[in-house]
């Protein structure tokens, strides 16, 4: 993962965090939604040729989403970001996944599991070949 | 112990035939064995009192921990597609991260109680400044107990510590930081009965 895009994530993790707001949190959430709609936030940065995408889950875990922006009008941007929330749900199905296994640490760590890196690649593929 | 002939304890519906059950009797016979497990690991040295309450509160603390672990990855399974209510909207922000506190026990009570225990907590009781009592009046690891019997009740307050651990894991894992501690509630014959104590750090 290269340098320029690790500052982008940091910036846009800087964002999220702004959207989230004080404690008790999730202040992007309008009323009364529901399930993984509640967890979608939405885009977070547009920077340089790309967007990034936010989502965050009960438990607090972010997922971030980076796309190469090649749509140019609104309806085909639509159809892409609903794509990327698809995608974050399947990415954090496999988290839960991961999380179950008792082998795994909890918390702040590195996930290393090859079932959930080919999980999230195979995601990601999936993706890419629907645009 | 052999292979239980074991009545399932899923509560779902018997349609979906995909849903994983587990044995009522091997979860039990299981937790027994980790109690005596925990005691064996956590054996005193020496014969003073001193050393025989420390190993105990190691004892203690090893099956806290393993409950900690648990209940925190079964919260972010049971967590998975739920949102808490209580828009954050025109509250002040005390009474909006109490109002958050409340939901997040208030799932605990719930949802994830049925899904360890097949039954809700009894009685929620709170003082609206981070401490709330949760009391069980028939925790299901803790009806076969013998009543009246000075050991079973022992053996009830040391098992009690793997609950704790699932409460302080669920809670945890939403952002939560608490000290659970509980209560044995029983008295002689129904040994069943205790109240968990949460106080949110």
């Amino acid at each position: 993962i290269s340098l320029k895009q690790q500052f982008i994530l940091h910036a846009a993790l800087d964002r999220l965090e702004e959207l989230d707001g004080p404690p008790p949190g999730f202040g992007w959430r309008s009323q009364g939604v529901n399930g993984s709609d509640a967890m979608w936030i939405g885009l977070l940065l547009p920077i340089e040729d790309t967007r990034v995408y936010g989502y965050m889950t009960t438990t607090k875990m972010k997922i971030m989403v980076v796309v190469e922006d090649t749509a140019v009008d609104p309806t085909s941007q639509k159809i892409r970001e609903s794509d990327v929330k698809a995608l974050m749900v399947e990415v954090h199905r496999h988290f839960v996944e991961y999380t179950l296994n008792p082998f795994n640490k909890l918390g702040d760590t590195m996930i290393v599991s090859s079932k959930f890196e080919e999980g999230v690649a195979d995601c990601v593929r999936r993706f890419n070949n629907t645009v | 112990a052999g292979p239980s002939a074991a009545v399932s304890s899923s509560s779902s519906s018997s349609d979906d035939t995909r849903l994983a059950h587990v044995s009522d009797p091997s979860m039990e016979f299981l937790l027994t064995e980790v109690l005596h497990w925990v005691e064996q690991s956590c054996h005193k040295n020496s014969e003073d009192e001193e050393s025989a309450i420390f190993a105990a509160e190691m004892a203690a603390s090893k099956l806290e921990r393993m409950g900690y672990s648990v209940g925190y990855r079964l919260c972010e399974r049971l967590a998975q597609n739920k949102t808490f209510g209580a828009s954050a909207a025109g509250k002040d922000p005390a009474q909006a991260v109490a109002a958050s506190q409340l939901e997040a026990v208030k799932f605990l009570c719930k949802e994830f109680w049925m899904e360890v225990f097949r039954k809700q907590i009894d009685k929620l009781q709170t003082n609206h400044r981070g401490v709330f009592v949760l009391k069980d009046m028939d925790l299901r690891w803790l009806t076969r107990l013998p009543p009246n019997q000075e050991e079973a009740r022992v053996a009830a307050i040391q098992l009690l510590a793997f609950p704790c651990g699932l409460v302080r894991g669920a809670l945890s894992n939403l952002g939560i930081p608490a000290v659970v501690s509980c209560d044995f509630l029983a008295d002689g014959t129904n040994m069943s009965a205790c109240s968990f104590n949460i106080k949110i750090k």
